[in-house]
């Protein structure tokens, strides 16, 4: 976690999959302070989406973070996924969905919560 | 909750051989039912990734990722005692490492919320035949396969 699910119509070139990967990773890291080994990002294509819309991205993201946190990632994101792609910001939709740290394994561990990575000891010998 | 539940898996393309899907099909539902209750029936879905379409930390990832729900509100270390049962057993059975399994067990209302956000991307007008073609896609590999199984492709 976070789990990106970046669905489009037509494929992005894998180039660009990966690149897009790295902004998001870049972005929600920036923002939260979330190792970038917990950065997910999975495409689904010939997704028939909303009209008007060319690429939507769900965040799967850790529960515990500020309503303030959140609208700013949300905003920051949506903005970098517009300008990576070239796009107007009405063509991105983007939400944001919270799951409990404590639901999710990653490394046969579970998950810190936000802001508690520090404390984490099986992720300190990670890194 | 339901004694139906619904357990979605992702998984890189070609990276858990067929007859180690079935297994991992009857050993989760076994540690299902040990731990939660014989009333309870699993259902499988195996969506698949090509190569490419996986990224874990801007790299390329081999991570499949489970979805198994449990009754809302269930004790933390009922919870957890049930993951790391069914992290070791997906890792010995796909053989896996333990860095190549997210494993979500999230509440039982919590996944039905999250599959309804996860079908608000579709064109309202073309969902119901967007659910009605991932179902025959779904019936056609369990008809090939001997699971359901579909691309995350639509």
């Amino acid at each position: 976690m976070p789990m990106y699910t970046v669905s489009t119509n037509k494929p992005l070139e894998i180039v660009k999959r990966q690149e897009l990967a790295r902004v998001i990773m870049n972005i929600h890291c920036g923002l939260t302070k979330a190792p970038q080994t917990f950065v997910n990002v999975i495409y689904s294509q010939n997704v028939s989406l909303k009209d008007g819309i060319a690429i939507n991205v769900l965040g799967n993201v850790r529960k515990g973070r500020t309503p303030e946190m959140n609208a700013r990632l949300t905003k920051d994101m949506h903005e970098a996924v517009a300008n990576f792609l070239n796009i107007g910001q009405n063509l991105v939709e983007l939400s944001l969905f919270e799951v409990s740290a404590s639901w999710v394994m990653e490394g046969g561990n579970i998950l810190p919560e936000p802001g508690e990575e520090d404390d984490c000891e099986w992720l300190q010998q990670q890194h | 909750m339901n004694n139906s539940v619904r357990v979605m898996c992702t998984i890189q393309e070609n990276a858990i051989q067929k007859k180690s899907i079935k297994e991992l099909e009857q050993i989760l539902k076994s540690i299902y039912q040990g731990h939660f209750g014989s009333q309870c029936h699993l259902n499988f879905i195996w969506l698949t990734m090509p190569f490419g379409q996986s990224f874990l930390a801007g790299e390329n990832s081999t991570s499949s990722t489970v979805q198994i729900p449990v009754a809302d509100g269930l004790a933390p270390e009922l919870r957890h005692a049930f993951m790391s049962e069914v992290c070791t057993q997906w890792q010995r059975i796909s053989g896996c490492s333990k860095n190549e399994i997210i494993l979500a067990c999230p509440d039982d209302s919590y996944a039905l919320r999250y599959f309804e956000k996860v079908d608000e991307r579709f064109k309202p007008s073309l969902t119901y035949f967007i659910k009605m073609k991932l179902l025959w896609r779904l019936i056609i590999g369990k008809i090939k396969n001997g699971y359901f199984t579909a691309s995350i492709n639509f």
